[in-house]
């Protein structure tokens, strides 16, 4: 029986798409939820299903046939199909691990724990000899938690318009991490796998829930599950508008829109991103883009492109990315372009959401490997 | 000869928007070969490749076999492998393969393929490269067989790609480039002086042309290595057949389709399944942009399913039984674990039975691409 699906998202829920599917497994529609949201779909049917599409890549079905109202909590994602990790209290912390996936999952589970009130240090030697240090932009080291022994170190940070550079020393690899400013957690990892490898996992929790899942779904190229989040990124606008602007949430509205070509739904704020925050990089790239795809003037995107490349990197791989495709689009520039922005990349980790530049041993011979990730709201 | 299908060049159809096909499998380097002269003096490491001409040959036989896409029908194939060699083609001929040198890729793409994309828009433009790949700051290399040759420059036979990629804006087609290759950057290629520039297959766009729809898969993330199996296709190529096949599909107003989107969200999620399965670094790094664009209509989809438990010893003791209306699929203890196969979508009865542990039965709502279950117990 045909009839109005309601939807709601419980308050603990991360933002996440979700798809809605009829008995016959169509697609029937797709829809984006914030915690507390909830959101009404005709169906053909009372057993209709939800598909929840995680930022982390995960997508969780949930078949409840007949209820034709459906509250989604954390826990009802949990108690499906994949069995859960390890509690934290059985988890062997100084034995090699089973698989990346686990650790993966262990990196959450410590995030979910970060105590803002405990005892800090500036700068961490974590197992297996990673150093790790902090900073914003180039100010002095902001001061963490070590915790588990020695196996993490978490930062509670304060809201910034610059951004937050998290340097990883490993033995014989360096990595640096841009993070932005709205960055208000950052937890660090350090574990053992198995074959005598280590991960160092940094998970990142910024101060917008919404602009940390597009971003993560971004990074997977999972756009099925990001354009349905394009009305949250035409708001994006009004984040610049707000006593506490958040260009960096602003940025990955923008990064969105580009991408998925809606390029009416910039309007024209973007110029507005790029001439209050011309210290973020992202936003120049952005500005350029947009002109790109609007045909407009050659010259002003030449000095926008032209700019960032001057510039320290883009916060966000995304802006990474245009930065490198704008920089073959100049011509007889180009290759000089090419060249400087080689110059400044190095290694790049395209994996990483968060621009990662990587100096030190060729990969493939250090035994590190450097797991970059967002956190979904605790 | 690079023509693999249609057998004749008269026979490729350009009066409407078609795919037209690229292929490459580089496996044979000869300047890389240890003690083989090399103007480079150093061959960065890189070896001879078992997987990329089988994988470039299995995805040039499922475009010619199985490619289904009304609006854009099939149009053409050209393959390049290296060692060059006699392949069989879909009508039982056997055709010679030119080599994959950088000379025969640039005149296969520039003279052949490209001609063809540009003749009418809205088509399919698919590039798949598979081979050795280098990646050095923002750039992205694939290297032709005859890559590090003596009679030229250090880096004047290797594609930068992504030069290339951006100088097609121009044509009007959904644009997919499968790169399965390495992105690793080499100490050496880092170090050097001058670092490599490449050669570029096409420059004839302008700033402004952008197609609406372009997808970029790359095997492996940037700094991390392809993968595959001595002597089979690569795990990529394994997941892109797969997903075409219908793990990527989507069911719109009950019609099935993959589109550019479906494919990047299912190719991520098989390769990581795979990943752990074999506890490998395996990231592929799907790299969608645009409108999502109908890449092919399957005739039916599927979950590509994968079952096990935590621990050796309850997967070394389970026996699987899988059921659904009236089929019943079984796997018997001692067989390979996790049990991988590929399911039709919707509810299955999924039975456990060990000799030493409770007997495990759930149901369960199966939806492409994927279902993994690992049994705790």
């Amino acid at each position: 029986m045909s009839g109005t699906l309601k939807i709601r998202f419980a308050p603990d829920m991360p933002p996440a798409a979700v798809e809605v599917v009829s008995p016959d497994l169509a697609t029937v529609d797709r829809l984006w939820l914030s915690p507390g949201d909830e959101k009404s779909v005709e169906v053909p049917s009372e057993g209709s299903f939800l598909r929840v599409h995680l930022a982390s890549g995960k997508i969780v079905t949930l078949h409840e046939p007949g209820a034709m109202q459906r509250t989604i909590t954390r826990d009802s994602l949990r108690s499906t199909r994949k069995t859960p990790p390890a509690t934290r209290d059985a988890r062997p912390l100084k034995v090699p691990l089973k698989n990346i996936r686990q650790v993966k999952a262990i990196a959450l589970e410590s995030m979910a724990a970060v105590d803002p009130a405990a005892a800090r240090t500036p700068a961490a030697l974590l197992d297996g000899g990673v150093h790790v240090e902090l900073k914003r932009d180039e100010g002095p080291a902001r001061v963490g938690e070590i915790r588990e022994d020695g196996a993490c170190i978490t930062f509670v940070l304060p809201p910034t318009e610059l951004r937050y550079i998290l340097s990883l020393g490993m033995p014989g690899l360096n990595v640096r991490v841009r993070m932005p400013g709205s960055a208000r957690e950052v937890l660090v990892r350090s574990d053992e796998i198995s074959g005598g490898r280590r991960i160092a996992a940094v998970r990142v929790r910024t101060h917008d829930a919404a602009a940390d899942a597009i971003s993560g779904y971004m990074q997977r190229g999972d756009l099925y599950s990001a354009s349905s989040m394009s009305d949250w990124a035409e708001q994006a606008e009004h984040m610049l508008q707000e006593k506490m602007a958040n260009p960096f949430a602003a940025a990955i509205g923008a990064y969105l829109l580009l991408r998925l070509r809606r390029i009416e739904l910039l309007h024209d704020w973007t110029r507005n991103l790029a001439n209050r925050f011309p210290h973020i990089t992202d936003t120049l790239v952005i500005r350029a883009w947009h002109l790109i795809q609007t045909r407009g003037n050659e010259m002003e995107i030449r000095d926008f492109f032209g700019k960032a490349l001057d510039s320290s990197l883009p916060v966000f791989t995304e802006g990474l990315r245009l930065l490198s495709e704008g920089a073959r689009l100049l011509g007889h520039d180009a290759e000089a372009a090419v060249e400087k922005l080689n110059r400044h990349a190095q290694r790049a980790l395209t994996h990483s959401p968060l621009t990662a530049t990587v100096q030190g041993t060729p990969s493939g011979t250090s035994p590190f490997d450097v797991d970059i990730d967002y956190a979904p709201p605790a | 000869m690079s023509l693999y299908w249609p057998p004749e060049e008269q026979d490729i159809d350009l009066t409407g928007p078609r795919l037209h096909a690229i292929v490459i499998g580089a496996g044979e380097y000869p300047h890389l070969k240890p003690g083989a002269p090399n103007a480079a003096g150093t061959n960065f490491g890189l070896g001879q490749l078992t997987t990329t001409t089988i994988t470039a040959k299995r995805i040039a036989e499922w475009l010619a076999t199985k490619y289904t896409n009304t609006a854009v029908q099939f149009g053409s194939i050209e393959l390049l492998l290296s060692p060059g060699e006699q392949v069989t083609r879909p009508d039982g001929k056997d055709v010679v393969i030119e080599e994959a040198t950088l000379a025969n890729i640039t005149d296969a793409f520039r003279k052949r393929w490209l001609k063809r994309c540009l003749a009418q828009p809205g088509g399919i433009a698919f590039f798949y490269f598979a081979g050795h790949g280098l990646s050095a700051g923002a750039a992205q290399y694939l290297l032709p067989s005859d890559f590090s040759d003596p009679a030229g420059t250090r880096w004047e036979r290797c594609i930068d790609f992504k030069a290339s990629r951006s100088g097609m804006g121009h044509v009007k087609a959904t644009q997919l480039f499968f790169v399965d290759a390495c992105r690793e950057t080499p100490i050496d290629a880092l170090t050097q002086a001058n670092p490599p520039t490449g050669a570029r297959l096409v420059d004839d766009a302008t700033m402004f042309d952008q197609p609406a729809s372009i997808a970029t898969y790359y095997a492996a993330a940037q700094g991390l290595q392809a993968y595959g199996p001595e002597d089979d296709a690569t795990y990529f190529a394994t997941a892109v057949i797969d997903s075409l096949d219908g793990a990527a599909a989507l069911n719109r107003n009950g019609k099935l389709q993959v589109d550019t989107f479906t494919l990047s969200n299912a190719l991520g999620q098989i390769i990581s399944s795979i990943a752990a399965d074999l506890n490998k670094p395996l990231a592929c790094n799907p790299d969608p942009s645009g409108v999502a664009a109908t890449i092919h209509t399957p005739p039916a989809a599927h979950v590509r399913t994968s079952i096990g438990c935590q621990t050796p010893q309850a997967n070394a003791e389970s026996a699987i039984l899988l059921q659904r209306g009236g089929v019943a699929i079984q796997s018997a203890a001692g067989q390979d674990r996790p049990w991988t196969g590929r399911l039709t979508p919707g509810d299955w009865n999924i039975h456990l039975t060990f000799q030493n542990f409770p007997q495990q039965t759930r149901t369960e709502t199966l939806m492409p691409p994927l279902f993994e279950l690992e049994v705790e117990l």
